[in-house]
């Protein structure tokens, strides 16, 4: 793999970035309004005495900070949308011909915008440091950052994917509406995980989507074992494995009926 | 009198056949409609299932029973799903503003906030008003109504229902024609989305003063589901009557004069 191209892609993407400030923050105030709200609501609950399975108040309000955090860190945006026109209008022969990948294309692209969404935030929540960070450790800071790479990758060829689907489904957006809200969900980005009720625990252990937000905020809060955690880091590798694989395999399928139109 | 009856007749029309347009539309390809459906009922069945986990901790949120708040939930959703089927929370004033569109529109025999309102409704969002009213149903009659006027406090209800829905197509059209000025926020759909969303809560779990205040007044959430819900349990009190009328008109009024405004700033980048 030739780096210097997809470092070009990246660098691009930085500035396409940087000229959409304004709609960044705006996004970033329309989240603050979601993330009130879980605040209070939590508060209400435990102002009437009641305890969330394992969670003091702090630690859930920093639980659903981090997950916001992170949620916008691994948030791929229009990415199926953008596939499905790519090959729908025939843009795709212009990667056909030329010595780049579409999906690493897409995903330098996709970690461009991460970087500088991270970048934004940790100036906008500096102030909260000392409340949100002050447990934390600087090794499982370290081992989050890196696992910070898995989640963005694992939920990046999710979508990915989605978006390639377009070459047998012709439309996808139905399937991108249904995943985003089950990954949210399952994702541990509405609720923590291990409050869920024992029979949708189980559907969380089996599916990929914990390693997305949940399993990030248990490394950076220090609440996983040494063993879980390797178990964790093997568990997320794997599923990005499974997951790449699929992908090349999805894409060289779906390029055997590709009919070039337009272009 | 008649030339106004006329032309509600017209605009009814017009609005009928944008509808059908939209579902026309949206159905060319059955399996995605099929399964745009089936996303938001799954999107639905999570709320519910969040709503239900909270109260497996906790017996009352800000005093109300899980019933209780349910009612609330689904008026909430009620008011989301006819924003979305009715008008697509008015994403055609940033997509119209944008292609530069917008002028076939300001350019027709009629009133460009109606035209640019209706431009897309999303059909799917009818499986969201569905699931609302079984919610609402289901949580209706788990509640004891005894000693309450159940025919009147409905009616009530539903005048503040529709009063809700007046202030969250008002709210939105205020913060789109934001537009106007920059069409690089693209996000602000989600600022009203987001707003409108803390109102699917009690608005009583905002204990301090000052917010409570902000969120009756400046954002009426309280106005959107909680008020109607408190109207519906427990019967109208004039002050809860007269206030979700009033803020509608109000809200109604600021936001049209705020459209016509903006509109003066549209300077038609491409067509």
């Amino acid at each position: 793999m030739n780096s210097k191209k997809y470092w070009i892609i990246f660098k691009n993407g930085i500035n396409l970035q940087l000229i959409n400030r304004l709609d960044f923050f705006t996004g970033f105030i329309a989240e603050a309004f979601s993330l009130l709200i879980m605040i209070y609501l939590w508060l209400s609950v435990y102002r009437q005495g009641s305890q969330i399975g394992s969670y003091s108040l702090k630690a859930l309000i920093v639980y659903y900070v981090i997950s916001k955090l992170i949620g916008l860190i691994v948030k791929t945006g229009n990415l199926p949308k953008k596939i499905n026109m790519i090959i729908k209008m025939g843009e795709l022969n212009n990667y056909l011909v030329k010595p780049v990948n579409l999906m690493f294309n897409m995903f330098f692209f996709n970690i461009s915008e991460s970087i500088v969404r991270l970048a934004a935030l940790l100036i906008i929540t500096s102030p909260w440091y000392p409340y949100l960070f002050s447990n934390i450790l600087l090794i499982d800071f370290t081992i989050f950052a890196f696992f910070l790479l898995i989640s963005i990758s694992i939920n990046f060829l999710i979508f990915y994917m989605i978006g390639i689907l377009t070459f047998f489904l012709d439309e996808i957006i139905g399937l991108a509406s249904l995943f985003s809200v089950i990954a949210a969900f399952l994702s541990g980005l509405i609720i923590p995980l291990d409050i869920m009720p024992a029979q949708l625990k189980i559907i969380v252990g089996i599916l990929p989507f914990q390693y997305i937000v949940f399993v990030p905020i248990k490394i950076l809060t220090g609440d996983i074992t040494a063993h879980t955690l390797n178990s964790a880091i093997l568990g997320g590798m794997i599923w990005v494995l499974i997951l790449y694989l699929l992908a090349i395999y999805t894409y060289k399928s779906g390029l055997k009926k590709y009919e070039a139109f337009g272009g | 009198m008649k030339h106004l009856v006329a032309n509600i007749k017209i605009y009814l029309k017009i609005w009928m056949i944008s509808l059908r347009a939209s579902f026309i539309q949206r159905t060319a390809n059955r399996k995605n409609f099929v399964i745009i459906c089936f996303a938001v009922f799954i999107q639905m069945a999570l709320n519910l299932t969040f709503i239900n986990i909270i109260f497996r901790f906790i017996e009352k949120l800000s005093g109300w029973s899980f019933y209780q708040a349910l009612m609330i939930v689904s008026s909430y959703m009620i008011i989301e799903g006819l924003m979305w089927c009715t008008c697509a929370y008015l994403v055609g004033i940033y997509q119209n503003i944008y292609t530069g569109k917008l002028d076939n529109l300001l350019v027709k025999p009629k009133d460009a906030q109606f035209l640019v309102s209706i431009w897309r409704g999303d059909p799917e969002d009818w499986v969201r008003v569905l699931v609302a009213f079984g919610t609402f149903i289901y949580a209706f009659r788990h509640i004891d109504m005894a000693g309450q006027n159940i025919f009147l406090n409905f009616i009530f209800y539903s005048i503040l229902l529709a009063c809700a829905f007046i202030i969250t197509y008002s709210l939105s059209l205020a913060i789109k024609s934001i537009l106007f000025w920059s069409i690089e926020i693209n996000s602000l759909w989600q600022i009203t989305e987001n707003i409108t969303r803390m109102s699917q809560y009690p608005t009583d779990i905002f204990y301090h003063k000052l917010i409570r205040i902000f969120f009756s007044t400046m954002i009426p959430l309280a106005f959107l589901a909680t008020v109607p819900a408190k109207v519906l349990l427990y019967g109208p009190s004039p002050a809860h009557v007269l206030s979700g009328v009033g803020l509608a008109l109000i809200f109604f009024y600021l936001s049209r004069k705020f459209w016509l405004f903006a509109l003066r700033h549209y300077s038609s980048a491409s067509n």
